[in-house]
């Protein structure tokens, strides 16, 4: 499984480096920098990878997970297993808890409560068996288990079966889509994909930046090659491109147990261990060590600016008068960068005021608009026969809607978080030239960086779904789309109806009836959407607010940072222009000691990300 | 004693009464071969979602490899197959007379050549066939539902559950489903929406197709197969739609009951061979196909057995042969057909279909007249309109097939779940041999019968006039004590 940690060394460097970084800046007493790294390394240290595996039910999803772990987690079974979703993450020793849904009556504003879930008892909590409907109300199971490929931070999601009697498991499967890094999805060999599997996996596709689709049980159908083929036509048609791995989840088990290599081979798991940990976990990582670069080299600049002003200073006296001055201007920018004047608080505040108003708009209009489809199509069809087919389709439309809302939102904030970057470097840039810093540009890197990592992800749709992945991921996944309640649709009253009445009264009774349903049904998705717009509305609000502050303070705290670091170098300079020349001659190498150190360890982080020094020059 | 006329009697005159009010009409020659039907075999359509496995069942039902199966879709036209004088293939295109056209059979399956016809022109195939199994049932093969080219999917909605004003030309359907989708129910559901008889199971049995698949050919796979169609059938969304849910594996099916001698002996040397040699070749298909091994079989010889009954098959022939359980290739055969729930299937077509055939004939005619008589008025077609009530009214055989419908529904109130299982054997449910219905032993004398129905015909006697009955009950309770009668004056 050597591939499989391809991407864990270069954190791990990422983290030794960035340690030094920390104590270097905790020895120059640069708390407020220091402080910073901490939050770099807390990301560093622990990212988790979100792959949701989807398919239609009985195609063998949790077999799949099951064989990739080489234990048996999620429970398999012939009739309809996976009922409830199932996460799985690294740990050291096996455990499992439960999310619980607060019961129906409790008081309003009840949180979902967490309990312990022995870990021989998962079954009893996800199968549909063991827990009917769900009666013990349980959102997901949180599975850790030791497994070397889930310790990169890897997290399988296994979902129940899209398609089957339990219609709302669709809508939360593509509810939970975009907060996915990567989507599985599983077909069998038995036949090639209908249209519900085709039209979902490119709902997946508009939704997710990575998905893969996955052909299981090879061993058992003959004419699984051509299968894979009809299917890879079908992706071509569609204009779908995804990688089309096929395996087979027995003799993957097989294999393990008897340690043959030939099965392994056979099985196909081979390359959906490297897709996972190459195209998924290694592309994620080396997004999440450039990040992390790009603040180490704005913490290493800072510093290095300090020295730098000094060594001036003290290498050529005649000009240090010239340069306290350039200093003093500088400190001055800095201290007006950081105020609520500032442009770019101005055009920060502006944006977001217009954003919070736009995203409501745009909500309420697309709900408004679901309202009335829904409307028609009700009025086309009696709710008795065509309820089965309404309810999923109005869950993933509104799906949709709240998606491209959210979309929307973040394409806007990112542009707003762009132009406010772009302010901010040309300020902060007038004052790292009066700094006298090698490479201006190179200190506010890390604001840049940071917005990039929100932006540059993916393509299409999802671009830049990372904010909401890391703000939201609690609320929409699994929780949010929840379902219309108290809708009974009674058909077969009409039937006693007719036994009773003959002929046209029964025709009268039957189109009363009609009538009755339609209104009912309209009641039912009217309270639903309304529920869904307050509940998205609120959500959204807090998004926009959110993204707001987190800006804002990040900016803060960079315009915080530049001050601090002019009015060190200042502070340096000013004490190197009053000491005398035999001090100043001592001095000197030590300080010029300090930046060859400081140049040294920026050499180590652009190591971790090459292209840094690339833009840099 | 003068014979008291039938439902399908009354049909009849019902029907050639409609035809001189009609003639003249367009109309009239559509009621005109509505009256034929009646004397025609029952007609059957095998539907379902796409690679359900109903051109395999097909073959199965009628002991002949006649419909194309393979890997892909391909059943991509509405075909029938009925019995005929000799072997012809007729083309009926949308509009234009239907023509004869050529077919070639090799390898089993039958290769129908459109001679260039566009496929979306083409109403439907009609397959000729000298077989006795299509004496009594016309089987009628559907393009998959869902299926990825959306115009064969509507070729075969169009087909089953037509528009409003229309009559489906089967009169009862086998749903062939893998695992139940809620498209399969709110297919099932479109198929029951018509006026007459009102949503009926009578007249669909859901079939767990490839059931083979359920275990991933695990050899107790028809066990658990046979676990979930007992969980569906007493799932109360597919009560109301069909009668039972019976559990088939197609290919197990149709390969057994076409089995050739030279298979039985490529069965019989790997059944021989040392075990641990042939579970190596078991475990996948590639390596069935491909491994180097002594079993001395080659590998197309080997190819070909997978063809035909695919890794569950060969496994299970292999295991029987080794057990000593079977030794001829007739045994292996009908030990297959068995296994597979092909004799199962046939018992409840049987039992359901075919001992109802009238009932389900004179419905599908009736609800023929009634969209005539609705959409045509005519001079004459008033009287009709009340004639059609009468006999729609007035057959018993509705009556029982209605209380049917309203016990499966769940809505007939104040009776308890043993007492409905009760009145729905009484009904037929099971079957319709008197035993059957009275919950007897098949060996039950004449004389046992009657006691036994004169003690039902009390015990509903005394429901129905109980006053704590509730109103459905009662109801329900006198169209039982009817059916009783009936099978009383039947014995006698």
């Amino acid at each position: 499984m050597s591939q499989v940690e391809r991407g864990a060394p270069a954190r791990e460097a990422a983290t030794s480096i960035l340690e030094i970084c920390a104590s270097a800046a905790d020895a120059y007493q640069r708390a407020d920098l220091s402080e910073r790294l901490a939050q770099t390394r807390a990301r560093l240290v622990d990212p988790l990878f979100h792959v949701l595996v989807v398919g239609e039910f009985k195609q063998g999803k949790s077999s799949l997970i099951n064989a990739l772990l080489g234990f048996d987690v999620c429970p398999v079974d012939d009739d309809v297993a996976t009922a409830v979703p199932t996460k799985l993450h690294h740990a050291l020793a096996a455990n499992a808890t439960a999310t619980v849904s607060p019961p129906d009556d409790a008081p309003e504003g009840s949180v979902s409560t967490i309990e312990q879930v022995p870990f021989d008892e998962v079954a009893q909590y996800v199968t549909e068996a063991a827990n009917p409907d769900n009666r013990r109300r349980i959102e997901s199971v949180d599975v850790g288990v030791p497994s070397p490929l889930l310790e990169p931070g890897l997290v399988l999601v296994d979902t129940p079966g899209v398609g089957g009697l339990g219609s709302t498991h669709s809508a939360i499967t593509i509810g939970a889509l975009p907060m996915a890094d990567a989507v599985l999805f599983v077909s069998d060999a038995s036949q090639e994909y209908t249209r519900p599997e085709l039209d979902f996996l490119q709902t997946a596709r508009s939704l997710c930046p990575n998905v893969g689709c996955v052909i299981t049980k090879i061993d058992f159908y003959p004419s699984w090659r051509k299968i894979v083929d009809l299917d890879q036509g079908h992706l071509a048609a569609a204009n779908v491109e995804v990688p089309v791995l096929e395996l087979s989840s027995a003799l993957r088990r097989l294999s393990q147990e008897t340690s043959d290599a030939a099965l392994d081979a056979e099985s196909g798991f081979g390359p959906l261990e490297q897709y996972l940990g190459v195209e998924i976990v290694g592309k994620r990582e080396s997004l999440v060590v450039r990040t992390a670069a790009a603040e180490m080299l704005s913490v290493v600049t800072q510093l290095e600016s300090q020295f730098a002003s000094e060594r001036s200073a003290l290498a050529d006296p005649n000009r240090a008068s010239e340069l306290v001055h350039q200093l003093e201007i500088a400190t001055d920018q800095g201290d007006r960068l950081r105020s609520t004047a500032a442009r770019w608080q101005v055009t920060l505040n502006d944006g977001f005021m217009d954003l919070l108003t736009d995203v409501d708009h745009d909500l309420r209009s697309r709900l408004r608009q679901l309202t009335k489809d829904a409307d028609d199509a009700l009025d086309q069809s009696d709710p008795a026969d065509s309820w089965e087919e309404f309810e999923p389709w109005l869950y993933r439309q509104a799906a949709d809607h709240v998606v491209a809302n959210y979309t929307m939102m973040q394409r806007r904030a990112g542009e707003i978080a762009a132009r406010v970057s772009e302010l901010f470097s040309i300020d902060g840039n007038e004052i790292a030239v009066q700094l006298d810093v090698p490479n201006p540009s190179e200190l506010l890197k890390a604001v840049e960086a940071s917005a990039d990592v929100e932006l540059q992800e993916g393509d299409g749709l999802s671009t830049g779904m990372s904010t909401l992945r890391s703000s939201y991921g609690g609320a929409l996944m699994f929780g949010m789309f929840g379902q219309m309640v108290g809708l009974a649709l009674i058909n077969p009253v009409g039937v006693v109806a007719g036994i009773i009445f003959g002929g046209k009264a029964y025709r009268d009774e039957k189109n009363r009836a009609l009538a009755q349903r339609r209104a009912q049904a309209k009641n039912a998705h009217r309270k639903y959407t309304d529920e869904l717009a307050f509940q998205v509305g609120k959500d959204a609000r807090d998004t926009v607010r959110r993204i707001q502050r987190q800006l804002r303070d990040q900016f803060t705290t960079r315009a915080e940072e530049l001050y601090r670091s002019t009015t060190e170098a200042l502070h340096k300079a000013q004490v190197a222009v009053d000491t005398d020349a035999k001090t100043r001659a001592k001095r000197l190498p030590d300080v010029e000691a300090e930046i060859a150190r400081i140049r040294g360890l920026r050499d180590e982080v652009l190591s971790l990300a090459p292209d840094l020094a690339s833009e840099a020059s | 004693m003068a014979r008291r006329p039938t439902l399908l009697d009354e049909v009849r005159g019902l029907l050639t009464r409609s035809t001189s009010v009609y003639r003249d009409t367009p109309q009239g020659a559509q009621l005109e071969a509505e009256r034929a039907r009646l004397d025609e075999p029952l007609r059957v359509a095998i539907a379902g979602k796409v690679k359900a496995g109903k051109s395999t069942l097909l073959n199965a039902l009628v002991g002949e490899e006649l419909a194309p199966t393979d890997a892909g879709e391909c059943s991509k036209i509405v075909t029938w197959y009925r019995d005929g004088i000799t072997y012809r293939v007729m083309m009926h295109p949308k509009e234009g007379e239907p023509r004869q056209v050529p077919f070639s059979r090799d390898a089993g399956a039958i290769d129908i050549d459109l001679q260039g016809t566009p496929v979306e022109t083409v109403d439907r195939l009609e397959v000729e066939w000298p077989s006795s199994s299509l004496r009594a049932i016309t089987l009628i093969d559907t393009p998959g539902i869902a299926s990825l080219s959306i115009d064969v999917s509507a070729r075969a909605q169009a087909f089953l559950t037509p528009g409003e004003d229309q009559v489906t030309p089967a009169d009862a359907v086998l749903y062939l489903m893998r695992h139940l989708h809620t498209t399969d129910i709110g297919f099932l559901e479109a198929f029951h929406d018509q006026e007459v008889a009102q949503a009926t199971p009578v007249n669909a049995i859901a079939v767990l197709s490839r059931a083979d698949e359920i275990g991933v050919g695990r050899l107790d796979s028809m066990a658990s197969a046979s676990r979930i169609a007992t969980r569906y059938k007493h799932d109360a969304k597919v009560r109301r739609l069909c009668q039972t849910v019976v559990p088939v594996a197609g290919l197990l099916a149709q390969s057994g009951s076409t089995l050739r001698e030279a298979e039985f002996k490529a069965l019989y040397t790997i059944a021989t061979a040392p075990q641990d040699e042939a579970d190596r070749l078991f475990l996948s298909t590639d390596r069935f196909v491909q491994a180097p091994t002594q079993i001395a079989l080659t590998s197309m010889e080997r190819e070909h057995l997978l063809d035909r009954f695919g890794l569950f098959g060969v496994r299970l022939a292999a295991a029987l042969i080794r057990q000593g359980a079977v030794t001829t290739s007739s045994q292996l055969a009908n030990e297959l057909v068995l296994r597979s729930g092909l004799v199962e299937l046939k018992q409840v077509l049987l039992s359901q279909f075919a001992s109802r055939r009238d009932v389900l004939k004179s419905r599908s005619a009736l609800l023929a007249l009634e969209a005539v008589v609705r959409d045509h008025p005519v001079a004459g077609a008033d009287e009709l309109a009340s004639e059609l009530e009468r006999v729609t009214a007035g057959a018993h055989e509705f009556a029982e097939v209605r209380l049917l419908n309203a016990l499966r529904a769940g809505v007939v109130k104040g009776v308890k779940p043993a007492e409905c299982e009760e009145m729905e054997r009484m009904l037929g449910a099971e079957g319709s041999s008197p035993t059957t219905r009275l919950g007897l032993d098949p060996g039950a004398t004449p004389g046992d019968i009657r006691v036994a129905l004169q003690n039902a015909i009390g015990r509903w006697q005394r429901r129905a006039e109980n006053p704590l009955s509730s109103r459905e009950a009662a109801d329900a309770s006198r169209v039982l004590i009817r059916t009783c009668e009936g099978m009383l004056m039947d014995v006698s």
